[in-house]
Formats: structure tokens, C-alpha cells, sequence
């Protein structure tokens, strides 16, 4: 099974929305954010590339992708290309995000533009 | 093998592209404004279909032929087209995604944007129609790369 979150930004609400759903225990939200921009340095620079964020206990693959416009766009496309190429439409879950942090490439410009929501995530940990 | 013709709205460049690999339209001529609207497809798909795969036939070696509307941000759709391709080990070479929006000029955009997007369709699609004519040359410069291609691999 895959869950692919897509969001209309560069990718920033996506990676928000995929890491918490991968429950993991460990250090905040924020911190794991950080890390991810960290260990995939292109990760808000490329949009339209579709990254891997990691497994859920449940042994589901949750990916990331930043859209830059409509999601639903690409959420249509891409579940065209699947079942062009053969694959089980059932064993992908496509989750379009309805809000995006406009204008954010980078983990610094996250913190400045969303300094509120840093400090959600970073207490919620 | 597929080959995707890919515009913006899957109904103008992409449509026409795919019409001349299908020998729906002529490759020895340019067409007439008639000809051009009367492609069951051309000028017809909304705004709503965008990332839509349209199949529209089978070319005379087996592959098919389909067209795609990606809207205003292709680039990253195609990206992102790229990269589900190769998550799911897919044969890149079953694929190949030509761009058919840069051989059209202003005047089937202009009308593109008076049929699709103001309703204004008697007058848009026929704006459209002449505008692919005055491209047309273009396009099966395009459609004849891409069968010089097939034919090579």
C-alpha cells in the first residue's frame, strides 16, 4: 500500500502532512521536519518529484510531492500513468492537501514564514 | 509502447499532434479551417479535464496515442510523471511525453482562452483552428520526429 500527499506548494504541506502520519515516536515534528530538508537537501527546490518519507508501522509507503498549482491536476495524471502502467489502483491512496505554504523552499524560509505553525508543531511534537 | 501527446488542456496542440501521428490529419498539406474543426476533439475539452489521458487511437505500428493537458505548470508535471515512472519501476522507454504546446502561436492560445475559458466558442475555435494552420508546419515537424524516433529503437 502507498499514500502520496499532495500539496499546491513547493512541497512544504506535504512533508508536514506525511510525517505526521507516520506516528513515529521520537523528537518533534518540527526537529523531524528539519531533518528531512536536511538528509534531502532538493527536497522544496524541485517540485513535481515525488519523494519518499518513510513506512508506517502498518507497512505503508507515505510519499511527498509539491504540485505548484492545482493538486488535483497532477492527483488525476498520475493516477492515469498508473493505470496505463499496469498498477493496482487499489494500492494507491492519493491525498490532496487543501492549504500550502505559499513561497517556501527551504527549512529557513519555513521558520520565517510560519513561525506560528513551527511552534505548533515543535510543542505537539 | 504509448506516446502522450501533452499541451496544456488536452485541446488544442496536443489534439492536432495527435490527429497527424494518426494520419487523421494530412502531413503533404496544411489543412483547412473546416478540417482542422472538424476533429471530434479539437477545442472540446474544459478546463475540469486537465490532467486528463485522452486515448485517441493506435498509429499504424501498434502504438498508442494518447493526449494529456497538464495545465500551467506542465514542467512539474512531467516531472512528476517522470518520477512515479521510475517509483514503480516502469520501463521509461513504454513512455514517451512529447511537448506540443511550444509549436503553437498566440493566435490559437488567444482563442483557446476566447472558446474555453469566456464561452466565446463560435469565434474562439475558429481563432484556434486558423491558428493551428499557421503552426501546422510546425506540428508535423514535431509528429515526424517523434515516428523518426520510433522507427530508429
Amino acid at each position: 500500500m502507498n499514500r502520496l500527499y499532495l500539496s499546491s506548494d513547493y512541497g512544504a504541506m506535504a512533508l508536514v502532512a506525511a510525517l505526521r502520519d507516520l506516528q513515529d515516536e521520537g523528537a518533534s515534528m518540527a526537529a523531524k521536519i528539519q531533518q528531512c530538508t536536511l538528509w534531502k537537501e532538493d527536497i522544496w527546490s524541485t517540485p513535481g518529484r515525488i519523494y519518499w518519507v518513510g513506512c508506517t508501522p502498518s507497512n505503508v509507503s507515505i510519499y511527498m510531492i509539491g504540485t505548484m498549482w492545482k493538486p488535483v491536476v497532477l492527483e488525476r495524471a498520475l493516477t492515469h500513468i498508473l493505470q496505463l502502467a499496469g498498477e493496482c489502483l487499489l494500492e494507491w491512496e492519493m491525498i490532496r492537501l487543501n492549504h500550502g505554504c505559499k513561497n517556501v523552499k527551504s527549512w529557513s524560509g519555513f521558520v520565517r514564514n510560519y513561525p506560528r505553525l513551527i511552534r505548533i508543531l515543535s510543542e505537539r511534537g | 509502447m504509448n506516446i502522450i501527446y501533452q499541451c496544456y488542456g488536452s485541446a488544442h496542440s496536443s489534439v492536432t499532434a495527435a490527429a497527424i501521428h494518426l494520419g487523421k490529419l494530412p502531413e503533404n498539406r496544411i489543412p483547412t479551417v473546416k478540417e482542422v474543426m472538424n476533429l471530434p476533439d479539437f477545442d472540446r475539452s474544459l478546463d475540469t479535464y486537465i490532467g486528463t489521458l485522452f486515448y485517441k487511437g493506435k498509429d499504424e505500428c501498434g502504438i498508442s496515442v494518447y493526449t494529456l493537458g497538464l495545465g500551467r505548470e506542465w514542467q512539474v508535471g512531467l516531472r512528476s510523471v517522470e518520477s512515479l515512472l521510475q517509483l514503480i519501476g516502469q520501463d521509461p522507454s513504454t513512455f514517451r511525453i512529447v511537448h506540443a504546446l511550444n509549436c503553437i502561436t498566440f493566435t490559437t492560445k488567444l482563442g483557446g482562452a476566447l472558446s474555453r475559458k469566456y464561452g466565446f466558442w463560435w469565434m474562439g475555435r475558429r481563432l484556434a483552428a486558423y491558428g493551428v494552420r499557421k503552426s501546422y508546419p510546425r506540428l508535423v515537424t514535431l509528429v515526424q520526429e517523434v515516428k523518426n524516433d520510433l522507427h530508429r529503437t
